[in-house]
């Protein structure tokens, strides 16, 4: 694998360039920006990936892919109101150990439609079976479900079957947006292709996410140097205070 | 113009902000209290995480009582002996309340504890005040003279041992009320966000017999004292105090109060009384509507931490 860090068309083109004849499939991918540096006060980014296929003879059916991107891991307790003696409070909870922080899964159309039940169990495909292993959460679960749903509205997880253009019958973009509130850290990409149900090729790119800005500074300040940071602002609290004292002086 | 709020994990309206320190701080200046009793539910009403908007505050009360008590020390109207033993026990309580504050956090319930303990404290206390300034009103009305209790009449309290002579405040009492006090005003600052200067003033008032001269100088030395050190311990034990958040609502409320305190002298006392008392009453009940209403989403998530 090359690493390109040209702008997206240029990427692509190189990509072209690279076709020779193979046995078999196989993939080539490059993915844009490869370091993607996001300002926590914006509101947010994206990375482009773009992928081609090369093979020796033309496919009898159309090739299908599926990529999934995966941030780096972390471990989440879903908690559940419910009422007690007439207040709503937090009653139940379930910790999952160990999920991504960030979880794409992109394909040209419904990954069902792609491969079959079995082979994306397998391979752990989708948003709920590559969660679900990782967390060894029970199939039918509401805190799983629940999970999935705020980390979906917070668009950090995100299951898109449309995600995938193809550009030609070989070629194919995937656009991988990233709410400002990504982890910092690596994202791993994988790409899968198939044609007609069977896996043809697999590819595993990565890219990189920083943060920077002010407020990026403010986070990491408050969780390496904690105590600093909290004398800093009671500082700068008693500095306010002070001028305040002096400026309305009032004898 | 949005601005984002790096540990509240927010973007803000920077005006909305400014303008909620604006009218707390004229509240506070107003009233002559710090104003983190309404502050801190404010921000909880805004959409910040009550953990932040308690931590937060705390920063910003230290800012408003710091220039409240070098204004008193200028007047020399601190007493620093009294100062310095409601503090022994305020350090304590503040250690206390973060550490209830962060056991109750890692348990989910930390939402549950603020809302409560805003529910109780203020419907006690802004009851009482509305039922006081009201009757007073009535007193007024009829041309009966206010009755005033004795300020030199003792108290179970004065039968305590321990005794010592505070000079500047001319009297001499035990110094395990003393701590006592200082206690509960940490702990109670430190799970609510609140200087608790509305609390402290009353007590010293009634169960110390302090002089009025001395009581509110005094109390807001060792409200800047435990509100730093909750800052801090807030910072260290839970990394909840957002900084770019405490800076404007400091900017606000200091500019509000100086218009605040300008408005009060045009007012009759009790009216101003029966004001805050109500305006504490509503913020109560809110919270109280909010526990028992059904949230729009049961379920809730928190990350514990990153995997390198």
């Amino acid at each position: 694998m090359i690493a390109f860090l040209r702008p997206s068309m240029f990427a692509l083109a190189a990509l072209a360039t690279q076709a020779l004849p193979v046995a078999g499939e196989e993939l080539v991918s490059t993915i844009a920006p490869e370091l993607i540096s996001i300002s926590a006060n914006y509101s947010g980014s994206s990375v482009v990936a773009f992928g081609a296929v090369q093979a020796s003879k033309k496919p009898a059916h159309p090739y299908d892919v599926i990529v999934t991107v995966t941030g780096p891991q972390q471990s989440v307790v879903t908690r559940r109101k419910e009422r007690v003696a007439g207040v709503w409070l937090n009653k139940g909870s379930q910790t999952f150990t160990d999920i991504p922080s960030f979880l794409g899964v992109f394909a040209n159309r419904p990954i069902d439609a792609i491969a079959s039940a079995d082979l994306l169990r397998e391979q752990r495909i989708g948003l709920k079976r590559a969660l679900f292993a990782d967390s060894g959460a029970p199939k039918d679960d509401p805190y799983l479900d629940n999970l999935i749903k705020i980390r979906t509205e917070e668009q950090l997880y995100n299951e898109q079957p449309k995600g995938v253009t193809f550009l030609s019958p070989t070629a194919f973009r995937v656009d991988i947006p990233l709410p400002q509130s990504v982890l910092t850290g690596d994202y791993k990409v994988e790409f899968r292709v198939f044609s007609d149900g069977v896996p043809l090729a697999h590819n595993v790119s990565a890219f990189r996410v920083a943060k920077v800005g002010v407020e990026e500074f403010v986070i990491q300040a408050a969780s390496d140097y904690s105590l600093l940071y909290g004398l800093a602002t009671t500082f700068m609290a008693l500095l306010m205070g002070w001028m305040a004292s002096v400026v309305f002086r009032k004898d | 113009m949005l601005i984002y709020l790096p540990i509240a994990d927010l973007p803000v309206n920077i005006f909305v902000l400014l303008a909620t320190g604006l009218a707390v701080g004229f509240v506070s200046g107003m009233f002559g209290v710090g104003g983190g009793f309404l502050m801190t539910p404010l921000l909880i009403f805004l959409g910040i995480s009550p953990g932040v908007a308690v931590a937060s505050v705390s920063s910003h009360i230290t800012a408003s009582s710091f220039s409240g008590a070098l204004n008193y020390w200028r007047r020399r109207t601190v007493d620093l002996q009294m100062a310095m033993a409601l503090l022994a026990g305020g350090m304590l309580g503040t250690w206390s309340g973060i550490w209830i504050f962060t056991t109750l956090r890692s348990l989910g319930q930390l939402d549950l504890l603020i809302a409560f303990s805003y529910l109780i404290m203020l419907s006690a206390v802004g009851g009482l005040m509305v039922v006081e300034s009201v009757r007073s009103i009535i007193r007024q009305r009829q041309n009966k003279p206010s009755v005033l209790r004795r300020s030199g009449s003792h108290t179970w309290v004065h039968g305590l041992p321990f005794k010592f002579r505070f000079k500047r405040s001319k009297i001499y009492v035990s110094v395990i009320p003393v701590f006592g006090i200082g206690y509960i005003i940490g702990v109670v600052g430190a799970i609510m966000g609140i200087g608790g200067g509305f609390l402290l003033v009353p007590m010293l008032i009634y169960f110390l017999r302090m002089p009025t001269n001395t009581v509110i100088g005094t109390s807001a030395v060792l409200t800047t004292a435990t509100m730093a050190l909750a800052t801090v311990m807030h910072a260290v034990s839970n990394h909840l105090v957002d900084a770019v958040l405490s800076l404007i609502l400091m900017v606000g409320g200091v500019i509000g109060a100086q218009f605040g305190a300008r408005t009060a002298q045009n007012m009759p006392a009790e009216r101003l009384r029966l004001l805050l008392g109500l305006l504490i009453l509503a913020v109560g009940f809110r919270f109280g509507f909010d526990l028992i209403s059904r949230p729009e989403n049961l379920y809730s998530i928190r990350s514990l931490g990153t995997e390198p």
